[in-house]
Formats: C-alpha cells, structure tokens, sequence
C-alpha cells in the first residue's frame, strides 16, 4: 500500500519559491492502478519522481508497503528503486548499447530475479519476442515503449511507475501499449501509477485523480 | 553567396547553444598555436643567438693558417701572403681581457681582425662602393672598438661608461660603440692595428681564409706558405653548429608531435561540435543549401577562429617562451656558451605562421568529422535510425583495408628511408608519421575487436558489467580520436625514452669503458709534462693523445664517391692491453689490435663509417697533416658519441714517424692507489700553471650532466605532449560525460549507487586507456628503433644498441593511466555531487 500524507514541495524559480505539491494526501492500496492527469507544470511528475524515491519531500511522508521511504538512507533508497519500482519513461530510455533482451533482463539481473521464462512470457505477451537480439534504436517507438515496459516488469516490482509512458506514441500505438501496461500489471498484480494527459488512458486505472494547485482531486 | 549569410548566422549562434564544445575547439586551437609559437620562437632564437655569438664577422671561413709548435706569424708573413695574389686572406688576433667598470671585473675577448681586408673583400664581393652596404658598417673603422648592444646589456654595463673602460692593468681602452651587425658575438671587435697600438704589437694569432677555395686554391696556398706556417681546416665552429642541430632537431620534433596531438584535439572537438551541429545541418540541408556549401561555411568559421587563436595563441606562446627560457638559457649557456635572446625573432612573422599552421592543420582536422556529417547528411531525414547498426556486432568498426593500404605504405616508406640515404630527414618523419598513424589505425580497429571479443565474459559476470563492457564500446566509439591522441603521446613517449634511456646507458657504458684512466691532463706542453712526470713520478703511466687534422682522400670501396678535403680528425691511440679493454668497437675485422699495432690498418668512428658507407676491412685514403696521403685498411669501427666529425685512430708509434710536429693536448694517467692525487695535483700546479687535472669521475659527471642537460628540454617538452593529449582526452571524456547523463540517470533510477557507477567509469576509461597503452608499446619500441637507427644515423651519423628498459616502458603505461585516471576524477566528482533529479530530468528533456 502506498500512503502520501501532508506531502509538500515547493520549487525555486529564480528569487521565488514556487509550490508544487501543497498538503498533499492519497492512499492508493497493493495492487491497483492509479492514474493522475493534470495540466503541463501541475506537479505530476514531481509527484512520481518522489515515488520514486529520486527527489526528496519539503515537509510529509511517503510511505510504501510501510516503509517511510524519506527516511531511507542512500543504500537503502539505492535498494528501494531497484527491487521495488519499474519505471516507464516517455521517451523510453533503453540502454542503446545493449540488446532488446540485455534490456529487459538487466533490472532482473541486477534483482538477482532473473527467470528467462517468465520474461519470454513478458515480451512474448508484448510482442516483442522477434526483436529480442536488436538494438534498441532498430526499434519503432511503440516497439521501444514495449521494450521499456518489459524491462519496468522483469524484476517483478510491487510498483510500477508510468511517466506519460504514450506521450511519443500515435493515438493508436498509444492504445495499444497503454492497454498491454495496464493488462499485465493487473494479471501481476502490481501497483501502477500512471501520470498521464491522455483521458483514454485514464480511464483505463482503477483511481484517477486530477491534481490542480498542487492538490489531488478525485475523479 | 545568398547562402552564406544566414548559414553563418546560424552557425555562429550556434555557440551559445554548444559553448562547451566550441571552447574546447576554441581551446585547442589556442594550446597548438602556443606550443608552436613557443617551440617555434625557442628554436629561432636559439638558432639566431648561437649564430650571433659563434659565427665571425666573415663568412665561410673554413680554413686558417696557423703557426707550427714554437713559430709565430708575423706581419711580413701576412703582407707577403697577400701580395702573393690572396686578397681572400684576413689576420686575426685575440686576447682575453680583464675590464673595470665600476669597481667590477669582466673577463671579455677582443678579437682584432684586419677590418680593412674585410671591406675590400666584402665590396668586392658586392661589386659595391657604399661603405653601408658592405655588412660591417662600422665609421672611424680603425679607431673604434664595437660591441653588440646585447652583449652589453648581458654585461650590465651602462652606455654612458662606453668611453671611459680600461683594463684591470690600467690600459685605457678606445672609445667602444655598439653595433648590432651580423656576427657580433659575446667580444668585442677591433681593428688589428688598432689592437697592436693599445696592447703594444700582440701576435697574430691566425690569418683566416675567408672564402671557399677549391681544392686547386688550397694546393696553391699550401705552396706559397713558409714552412713555419700550415694551413688547416677550421672545425671548431662546425662541431658546434652541428651539436646544435641535435638540439634544434629535437625541439622541432617535439614541438611539431605536440602541434599534430593539438589537431587531434581540435579534430575532437569539432567532431563533437558538428555532431552536435548535425540536426541544424539537416534542416538547412531540407531547406536547399548544399553540403558543400554548408562545408564553405564551417571553413569560413575556422579561419574565423583560427586567426584569433593564432594570434592569440601566439602571444601566449611568447609568454610562455620567456617564462621557460631561463631553463632553456641554462641549457645553451652550459651546452654552446649562448645567451638566449628574443630580439633577432619578427613576432609578426611567428603570428603569421601560427595563424598559417592553425588553419591548415584546422582544416585537416576537419576533414574527418565532415566527411562523416556528409555521409550523414545524405539522408536528410531527421530521423538518423536508418544508420544505426542492427546489434552490438555490428558496431562501427574501422575497415581493414585502409589499415592493410597505411601499414604497407609505412613499411614501403621505413624501406626507402633505410636504403636510400639521400632520401633525407622529410622522408625519415614522413616514415614516422605514417608508422604512429598505423599505430592509431590499428588501436582503432583492435579496441572494438578485442571489447567484443570480451563482452561474452562480461556478460557471465553480471548484468552490469555486461553494460560497462556494451557501453565501453560505445565510448570508445565517440572518443576514438582523443584515444588516438593519447596513443601517439603514449608511443611518442615510449619512443622517446627509450631513445634517450639507451643512448645515455650507451654514452654511460661507454665513457666508463673509454675513460679507463684516472687522472687527464689538458696542456699545451704534454711532451716536457710527460718527461717530468717519468722522472718525478716513475709509479704513474702515462700517454699523450696525439692529434692532427687531415682529409679523407677516397674510399677504396666506392671509387666513385670522391671524398677530396672533407675534413679528419686524426688522433694515436695506444696499443696497450687496458687501452684494447677501453676501446668500445661496433663492428672489428679479426686479430684487428694485432694487425692495428702492427700499423696494418686504422680504426675509424662510426660516423665515419656511416657518412662515407665505409665497413671493415674496407681500404681508405687519407692525408696527413704533413701532407702525405696513405691508403690504409679499416680494421675495425669504434663507437664516438658527440663527435660529429669523422675520426681516424692511428697507433702512437705510426703516428710518430709521420708527424713530427703535432698539437699533443691530452695526457692520460694511470696511477698507483698509494699516490695522493692531491699531492700530484700540487706538483702540477707549481710546475706546470697551465695544466688542467680532471680525475676520470669527474670527467664522466661532467660529460653525463651535459647530456642529461641536453635532453632536459626533450623530457620537458615530452611531458607537455603528453599534457596535451591528456587535455584531448580530457575534452573527450568531459563530453562523454555529458551525453552520458541520460543512460547514467537510467542505472540511477534503476536503483545502481554512484560509486558503483564511479568505478564502472573507472574501470571503463581506464581499460581502454591500458588497451591504448598496449598497442602503443610496440609501437613507441619500434620508433624507438627507427630513432636509433634512422634518424640518428642521418643526422649524426651514429647510433647505439637499443636497450629495452621493461620497468621504464611499465612506469610511462602506468603514469599514463594515473593521467587518465586524474582526467577522470573531476567530471565524476562532478557527477557524484550531481541529485540523482538533475540527470533524471535530463533524461525526460
């Protein structure tokens, strides 16, 4: 379960001090996909790089699965995200250097969870079982979004976090892959938490939320 | 020309987008105008300083006549000399002086020369009647002393006690005027008669032949001398031009390795920038400008900045020059006795070839990443995926064939310089050029070869090591050029090391075996100090180096190669058991000390043998200072480090019946452990004033700290080359470091610290330094060898065995990797300090 409570964050733009995230509060139970939406600059993608653990609160707490993850020390935040979380970027951020398959193994690998044949099954539910000896950059954007999908899924996480994970997508790959993120996180019964613009893509999740003024509304 | 305008204007707002990048290209143009001005600026100045302090105020004087043992010239001999139809001919006096200037004492040569026969001669010459022109210059010729105005200041005397100097005796001296002609060296110049009126009638010490007979005039001259007079060859002046050339040789070398390292960093860094440059080039392309005329544009931008940077850089280097020269100064005052002066060098004209030299070698450097941009912007989509290899085993990899094409040319090249001597010292550093770009060629084609050849172990040691090795492959890609660049360091200064690592061991070993004496003497009466040395000191052995200069004739072995005055040092060299121990021979004929004490034969110096292609058992014909011409058999060639002349060993006793009058300077002893040396010394000292005693270790210290001083600026301009290719790399890396972000921010996110990402980078950049380093260690042993034995042999005529030093060859791979390793620490700190946030939001930008 991941439980933000009295979450604050504030930015500096130049001599100002800017309030993203005000008194912020949301519970969000294992297993569950959430969407949050929100205008450009509301404070979306704050809120997940502090799930993240890759930014740190003003004033709150964050926990999941019980764990204050603000009081975490740097090996034990090092430990959070890479047993803990799978992240989807929108721009996909493969490893270039590495195959289709080097990318989908590596957070299992580093998990010391690799299981070859449930990631065949991952990519092979993806569809992306014929590309796994290419190059990431040989790939189509949906094919990479795939990619970084089964790569956020490899090491089995208890929480996934989307960052506009069909921005760089057409309306119809974009359908898609968002349907393939949520599908499989359901059948792994994964928390996914995904920030988004897109409504069709919301209304995909189990929660949605708007954030305005640096506060959650429920939908 | 519409085009040119708007594609400037956006190239030149492009800085502001890609500041780093351009500084560093702006940077790197800087460093390689200042190293060349500096290197450039020492070397002219050196060059024009000795040539002020040695050269005489006559050209081309390359015999004197001089007076035999016990006989003097006097006036009449000259007078008749002239009369006799050689106006060519100029007497010469010097004496060594002590001034009083201000209650201080300076010791100074005056040289008087016959100021009058000069004119006449060099009107002559001119076919001039104004005096002006004449190259002297002087007014009130005969009464005025001159003394170049740098000498003065080097003196600190002021210009105003110019008329008031006398000697430590009390001789009032003649009003002394500066000139700043030509051949004013550290003395001063008088007329003679003027030098005979002050001092009272001194000798002449010798009447200079200032022209260039031929052989013919030479034989008329000999003919018309009294017999108290000989004529010999002048070498004193040539041993020392050519010592230089050692000197400039090594400087220019080192300072044109240093230039091409610059243009591998300026290369690098436009690599960078036009890479960078890539996405603008293709939209402007879409828009109709051609790539050519984009091409246009950049070199436009590189004159751009290479006129500042050359003048610039320029400047700096000047700067730079005058803070080394004290070194440099310290080097050419012990070395040649020469005063280090900038006055002589036109500072435009070292801007000019700055700005030259960074243009060219600017638009070499651009060569390269435009012909890959231009491959790129053949597709003018701006979707580059089309280009990109489908796996890791088709990465990028340099072609074998241009390697196999560059390797056979360096060989072919290596072959011609070796067999075809007249192909010169061009030929010789195209040979090297092309050998070091072998080299980087080859490091370019191993470094992907060999990392995939390890990624499968990579792989079975973990994920992450899997992905250093992957990425490895990728940063050697980008980095290559840098990496060239610390190749060529790296070799170069192997190459280097090794060079001078054997040639001093070699010169060690040899002074040691050749200086097998305890004691030498140096005295102008070595036959009566021997005598008083038999009956005071019967304990001590001694032996007097005998000396004469004579001409090779002909080489029996090559008929065709007529070898007429070419001069010879003739020395005796005794036969005795501890001086055949002492003797170091590259190459002997057998029972060659039986037949040599038996006067069958001769032995001769390398450079004798490498000048002339004489080998052992080869005949020769030389003459004799007496003017008798003997054919005689090499029976072996002996090892002469320093003499740049060729030189004959002839045994004492031979020498002794041929010539009866010769210059014995140089006497050996051998001495008894339980005589004191300071007792000796005393003795001496009492006896014989003017002898000068050196022991043998202080002989060999001397002559080694000479050495080490010679190559002191070598090493130091070794170790800026290498500074320099660290700058490369470390341009290259900072770089990488930025385009890195992204994928390091990603192994943040995915839970991997910083110090394991820290020693992954560690480990990255040195392995591929320490591959670098591998490849450039046959290399830098093969320029090594091509040093000893090409370039050496060329330009000195000697050369020496190749000693390989392994422990030298693991400190320069391992301070090289230190180097990079340093490089290294500043963009990781960087990053270490950088919030995980920061290089996750550059990844989503």
């Amino acid at each position: 379960m991941i439980q933000i409570r009295g979450l604050n964050k504030r930015f500096q733009d130049g001599a100002v001090s800017k309030p993203i995230l005000v008194d912020l509060n949301l519970t969000i139970p294992s297993g569950v996909s959430t969407s949050i939406m929100g205008e450009s600059g509301s404070g979306k993608s704050t809120l997940l790089h502090l799930l993240a653990a890759l930014d740190k609160v003003d004033s709150g707490t964050i926990s999941v699965n019980d764990a204050d993850i603000g009081q975490f020390t740097g090996s034990q935040t090092n430990s959070y995200r890479k047993q803990e979380i799978g992240i989807v970027f929108q721009k996909f951020n493969l490893i270039d250097c590495l195959t289709v398959w080097d990318n989908v193994c590596f957070p299992a690998k580093i998990n010391d969870k690799y299981d070859a044949t449930y990631i065949n099954e991952l990519m092979a539910h993806l569809g992306i079982q014929d590309h796994k000896n290419k190059l990431p950059n040989t790939l189509s954007g949906g094919e990479q979004q795939r990619v970084a999908i089964a790569r956020a899924l490899s090491h089995k996480p208890s929480l996934v976090l989307a960052d506009e994970p069909t921005g760089n997508l057409d309306d119809k790959t974009s359908d898609l892959v968002s349907k393939m993120l949520f599908n499989l996180c359901r059948n792994l019964q994964t928390t996914l938490i995904v920030v988004t613009h897109s409504s069709t893509i919301a209304n995909l999740a189990e929660l949605s939320f708007d954030l305005k003024d640096g506060r959650l509304v429920a939908k | 020309m519409s085009f040119f305008l708007p594609v400037a204007n956006l190239l030149f707002t492009s800085y502001q987008h890609h500041l780093l990048r351009t500084l560093l290209v702006i940077a790197a143009l800087l460093i390689a105008a200042a190293g060349l001005s500096a290197v450039l600026l020492l070397n002219t100045s050196a060059k024009e300083s000795y040539a002020k302090a040695t050269q005489p105020l006559l050209q081309d004087v390359h015999f004197a006549i001089k007076p035999r043992n016990g006989h003097k010239i006097s006036k009449q001999d000259y007078a008749n000399l002239r009369k006799l139809g050689h106006h060519y001919l100029v007497a010469a006096s010097s004496k060594k002086l002590e001034i009083v200037n201000q209650q201080k004492n300076y010791a100074i040569d005056v040289l008087g020369l016959d100021l009058f026969a000069i004119m006449n001669l060099q009107n002559g010459s001119t076919k001039s009647t104004d005096q002006s022109t004449n190259g002297i210059g002087f007014d009130n010729l005969g009464q005025d002393w001159f003394i170049h105005p740098d000498y003065l200041d080097e003196l600190n005397i002021e210009y105003t006690a110019l008329a008031e100097l006398s000697t430590s005796k009390g001789v009032k001296l003649p009003q002394l005027k500066t000139f700043s002609g030509a051949g004013m060296g550290r003395q001063l110049i008088a007329d003679i008669a003027s030098m005979h009126r002050v001092f009272g009638n001194p000798d002449i010490t010798s009447i200079l032949v200032a022209a260039k007979p031929d052989s013919a005039q030479v034989q008329a001259l000999k003919l018309d001398l009294t017999k108290h007079l000989k004529l010999e060859p002048l070498t004193t002046g040539e041993d020392a031009a050519q010592l230089t050339d050692s000197f400039h040789l090594n400087l220019l070398a080192m300072g044109l390795l240093m230039f091409v390292v610059c243009m591998f960093v300026v290369m690098n860094a436009l690599q960078l920038l036009m890479s960078k440059r890539l996405i603008n080039f293709k939209i402007i392309r879409q828009l109709g400008v051609s790539s050519n005329q984009i091409l246009a544009c950049t070199m436009v931008e590189l004159v751009f900045l290479c006129a500042i940077t050359g003048v610039a850089g320029g400047l700096m280097g000047v700067e730079l020059a005058s803070l080394v020269s004290p070194a440099v100064n310290q080097t050419l005052e012990n070395l040649y006795g020469v005063h280090l002066s900038f006055d002589r060098v036109s500072v435009a004209g070292l801007l000019a070839t700055c700005v030259i030299a960074n243009t060219l070698g600017a638009f070499v450097a651009l060569l390269v990443p435009f012909s890959k941009i231009n491959h790129q912007l053949a597709n003018i989509t701006l979707d580059s995926s089309n280009h990109r290899p489908n796996s890791i085993s088709q990465a990028p990899t340099l072609s074998r064939i241009p390697l196999i094409v560059l390797l056979t040319t360096s060989l072919l090249s290596l072959f011609v310089a070796f067999k075809l001597p007249s192909s010169g010292q061009t030929m010789d550093f195209i040979s090297i050029a092309l050998v070091i770009f072998s080299g980087c060629g080859l490091m370019l084609l191993a470094t992907p070869y060999v990392l995939l050849k390890i990624l499968p172990f990579a792989k079975k040691l973990g994920p992450i090591s899997h992905w250093a090795m992957a990425d490895s492959l990728r940063i050697s890609s980008s980095s290559k050029i840098a990496f060239c660049a610390f190749f060529i360091a790296v070799a170069a200064n192997i190459g280097m090391n090794l060079m001078v690592d054997s040639f001093r061991n070699a010169t060690d070993k040899w002074i040691n075996t050749r200086l097998n004496a305890d004691v030498y003497l140096m005295s102008t009466k070595a036959v009566q100090l021997q005598q008083y040395l038999a009956l005071n000191f019967p304990q001590i052995e001694s032996f007097i180096r005998q000396s004469e200069s004579g001409f090779i004739v002909e080489n029996e072995c090559h008929p065709d190669k007529l070898c007429r005055n070419l001069p010879l040092q003739i020395r005796s060299y005794p036969v005795g058991e501890r001086h055949q121990t002492a003797m170091v021979f590259e190459k002997t004929s057998r029972q060659v000390w039986q037949n040599y004490s038996s006067g069958n034969g001769i032995l001769i110096n390398q450079q004798y043998s490498f000048s002339q292609k004489v080998e052992v058992d080869d005949k020769v014909k030389i003459q004799r200072a007496n003017g008798t011409q003997s054919v005689f058999k090499v029976l072996g060639i002996y090892f002469d480090y320093g003499n740049p002349h060729p030189q004959a060993l002839l045994p004492p006793s031979q020498f002794e019946e041929n010539v009866k009058n010769t210059h014995s300077q140089i006497i050996s002893l051998f001495i008894d452990d339980e005589l004191p040396l300071a007792k000796l010394t005393q003795k001496l000292t009492e006896n014989f004033p003017e002898t000068n005693l050196i022991t043998q270790g202080n002989l060999v210290g001397l002559s080694m700290a000479t050495f080490d001083r010679t190559f002191a600026i070598t090493s130091a301009l070794n170790l800026v080359t290498f500074l320099v290719a660290a700058f490369s790399l470390a341009t290259s890396i900072f770089v990488i470091d930025i385009d890195n972000r992204p994928q390091r921010g990603l192994m943040r996110a995915m839970g991997i610290g910083v110090q394991r990402l820290f020693t992954v980078s560690m480990l990255q950049y040195s392995g591929l330094g320490l591959l670098a380093c591998l490849i450039a260690v046959p290399f830098g042993i093969l320029l090594s060898w091509i040093l000893i034995n090409l370039v050496n042999v060329k330009a000195f005529h000697w050369s020496y065995p190749l000693q390989l030093d392994i422990t030298n060859i693991v400190a320069i791979v391992l301070s090289s990797l230190v180097i990079v390793l340093v490089i290294l620490i500043i963009p990781l700190i960087r990053y270490a300090n950088r919030a995980p946030m920061e290089d996750i939001k550059w990844l989503q930008n």
